[in-house]
């Protein structure tokens, strides 16, 4: 039994020396495994064969403020701020937690000191993709974030169109950029980047084929 | 039948330890490629925290652990198993957490090296708190008094391991029946720890004795003599007990000693025999009158506790002290047939050869005593032993001796064909 636990704390004592050396020789190395599958870097070179479909925007035009609305404001978030009464908002959706705040793990202090916020930084940071699922239960409405400037409510229908386009995928995020837009985009178990140009057309696709990091995610170079 | 009790708390101790994993399924969707390294690892952690809390509720030295075990010895020696089954499996733990970070070395090494998310330090802590408390553990034996601190201290470490599985987020914790389960033995655990290392001078129920007479059998070996102040205990030849001197200059620290009265006895008697540092002290300082709390007794090693009356007795050295208390009380029980060999290097070390003498005169027909002084004629083995007994097959074997005697003895007379579940050994291995 001791011969066992010995090799044991050897080859606990050796994993802990390979991280930290690699810790060490090997700071910049996050975004390693990121696997580019597709890249067309011109813009404009349109390709059929994206897994993610193009939004159709043909009734949206991505240049023109539409004054539809939908969903929560944050302002009418920020009302459910009690743990009787508290939602969270979370990329681009809100959810009402109250009932779960008993049963969160990481302790219901974590959600009652957030309740009425947009928390999908704090959220995306810590969760994995089952907490993703567990949360999509407690869906109620998907949150407005237009600040009544014609800029975000074109993201907001971007979203919308990408959705609509597939509907089986999870839109996460949307993104102006100088002269495209970038979506982050959740179907089967992995990660998408798409670039889409302003006729609404995705010229740019990358896969993560790894369960998703969130936060080496945010990280990425190309982002910048 | 002792095969069989002691299979019993053994087998408990299994299904209890890998009761979670049923309750993992059933909270889990199954186990699928990309998760099964980081579901193992929680398996590992769930199986390990259950283990641990178990090995708190062993060390409680409480009377249904014992029986269960067949003796505490039994208990001690499982508890020592696992205990380092337990580092084991926590050790895996992180490790198997790993890949779930893979791609990314920074927040790999979090699983192993200190980060900001305080719940998951608490379990790193625990871990590192554990693995330098077993390593003392294990490689500083004989110094009791090191050992007796680590392990004060390994409770705390389970506190922490406790808390950490409790606060750091998974889903598997929200299974109300698996968190129920876990919560139970964290519980436990922790009362067995209260109740055993830091409230036991008014938890644990002991017998206040005096000391009556200390008479030096040899350079090394002492018998003391006890008078009861209060009840005192009730016990069976061949059991042992704790004993704690309230004396300057003696540690405090309860330790086990063999008892050498036999109950009809009007006081209470061991012996103390120089090995390390507490007993040389034990016996160069301790005086009559000093105060004594006794804890017990213990131990499943008593001749009477078996139906078979034939017996082969085998005493090696120091183990030679319930033997003592058990020949004397077989002035009561003149039925059985005893055989005893005792086993000394020299005529120095045969402390009790008189009392045993003595004992064979006044039962000529039920107990019969044979010296072997290894100086002269050898360590004594199973081929000689059983050549100068020949219904040896008929009888119940018991050894007390050094464990290396025990093990030659045992593996000598199992080849011989004698049945194990007729062999019956003691040692003092804690």
């Amino acid at each position: 039994m001791k011969k066992v636990t010995l090799t044991t704390l050897i080859i606990f004592f050796i994993i802990c020396g390979a991280l930290g050396l690699s810790l060490l020789f090997n700071n910049s190395s996050s975004i390693a495994d990121t696997q580019k599958v597709k890249n067309t870097e011109v813009a404009g070179d349109v390709s059929k064969d994206f897994i993610i479909k193009s939004p159709d925007v043909k009734n949206l035009l991505l240049t023109t403020n539409t004054t539809k609305t939908f969903g929560l404001t944050i302002q009418e978030l920020s009302k459910h701020s009690t743990p009787n009464d508290c939602y969270l908002g979370i990329s681009g959706n809100v959810y009402d937690v109250s009932s779960y705040i008993s049963r969160h793990p990481g302790g219901r202090r974590t959600i009652t000191e957030n309740c009425g916020k947009e928390v999908t930084s704090i959220f995306a940071r810590i969760h994995s993709n089952r907490a993703w699922d567990i949360l999509k239960k407690y869906k109620v409405d998907s949150l407005n974030t237009s600040t009544n400037t014609n800029a975000f409510d074109i993201l907001d229908n971007l979203k919308q169109a990408l959705q609509k386009a597939n509907p089986t995928a999870e839109i996460i995020d949307v993104r102006p950029r100088s002269d495209y837009f970038l979506a982050k985009i959740l179907l089967d178990n992995k990660l998408y980047e798409v670039h889409i140009n302003s006729n609404g057309d995705i010229f740019n696709e990358e896969v993560d084929f790894k369960e998703p990091d969130w936060n080496l995610w945010q990280q990425d170079t190309d982002d910048k | 039948m002792s095969r069989f009790f002691y299979n019993k708390g053994w087998s408990l101790v299994i299904f209890l330890s890998l009761f979670p994993i049923p309750l993992w399924f059933l909270s889990n969707e199954p186990i699928n490629s990309i998760s099964i390294l980081p579901d193992i690892g929680e398996i590992l952690a769930l199986v390990g925290i259950v283990i641990f809390a178990i090995n708190f509720i062993l060390a409680t030295r409480l009377s249904v652990i014992e029986n269960l075990f067949n003796g505490l010895n039994n208990v001690y020696d499982k508890h020592n198993i696992l205990g380092q089954l337990a580092l084991i499996l926590l050790l895996f733990h992180p490790i198997f957490l790993i890949p779930k970070y893979s791609p990314n070395i920074k927040e790999a090494a979090q699983f192993i090296f200190f980060s900001n998310v305080w719940a998951r330090n608490l379990g790193i802590f625990s871990l590192y708190l554990m693995i330098i408390l077993i390593i003392l553990t294990i490689y500083l034996r004989p110094k009791y008094n090191i050992w007796k601190l680590t392990h004060k201290v390994l409770g705390f470490a389970f506190l922490l391991g406790a808390i950490h599985a409790f606060t750091i987020p998974s889903v598997v914790m929200e299974n109300k029946l698996l968190s129920a389960y876990i919560m139970l033995f964290c519980v436990l655990g922790i009362l067995s720890f209260l109740y055993r290392s830091i409230f036991s001078n008014f938890l644990v129920k002991t017998s206040k004795y005096t000391i009556e007479k200390i008479i030096k059998l040899n350079n090394s070996i002492t018998e003391i003599t006890f008078k009861n102040v209060g009840k005192g205990i009730n016990y069976l030849p061949g059991q042992f007990l704790f004993a704690s001197f309230i004396q300057n200059g003696v540690s405090k620290e309860s330790h086990p000693f063999s008892i050498t009265s036999a109950p009809e006895e009007e006081n209470l008697k061991i012996a103390v025999k120089s090995l390390g540092d507490y007993t040389k002290d034990l016996n160069s300082k301790l005086v009559v009158g000093s105060q004594v709390f006794i804890e017990g007794p213990f131990g499943k090693f008593t001749y009477s506790n078996y139906k078979n009356k034939k017996q082969l007795w085998v005493a090696g050295g120091i183990g030679v002290t319930p033997f003592v208390s058990m020949a004397k009380n077989l002035i009561k029980n003149q039925d059985y047939q005893i055989v005893f060999f005792y086993c000394v290097r020299n005529i120095k070390e045969a402390v009790y050869k008189n009392v045993f003498e003595f004992i064979q005169s006044k039962l000529p027909n039920s107990f019969k005593l044979q010296m072997v002084y290894s100086d002269e004629t050898g360590r004594a083995d199973a081929d000689q032993i059983l050549a100068l007994v020949q219904d040896s097959a008929d009888r119940d074997i018991f050894i007390c001796a050094p464990v290396l005697m025990i093990k030659g003895l045992r593996q000598g007379f199992i080849q011989k064909g004698i049945n194990k579940s007729k062999i019956h050994s003691e040692e003092f291995s804690f």
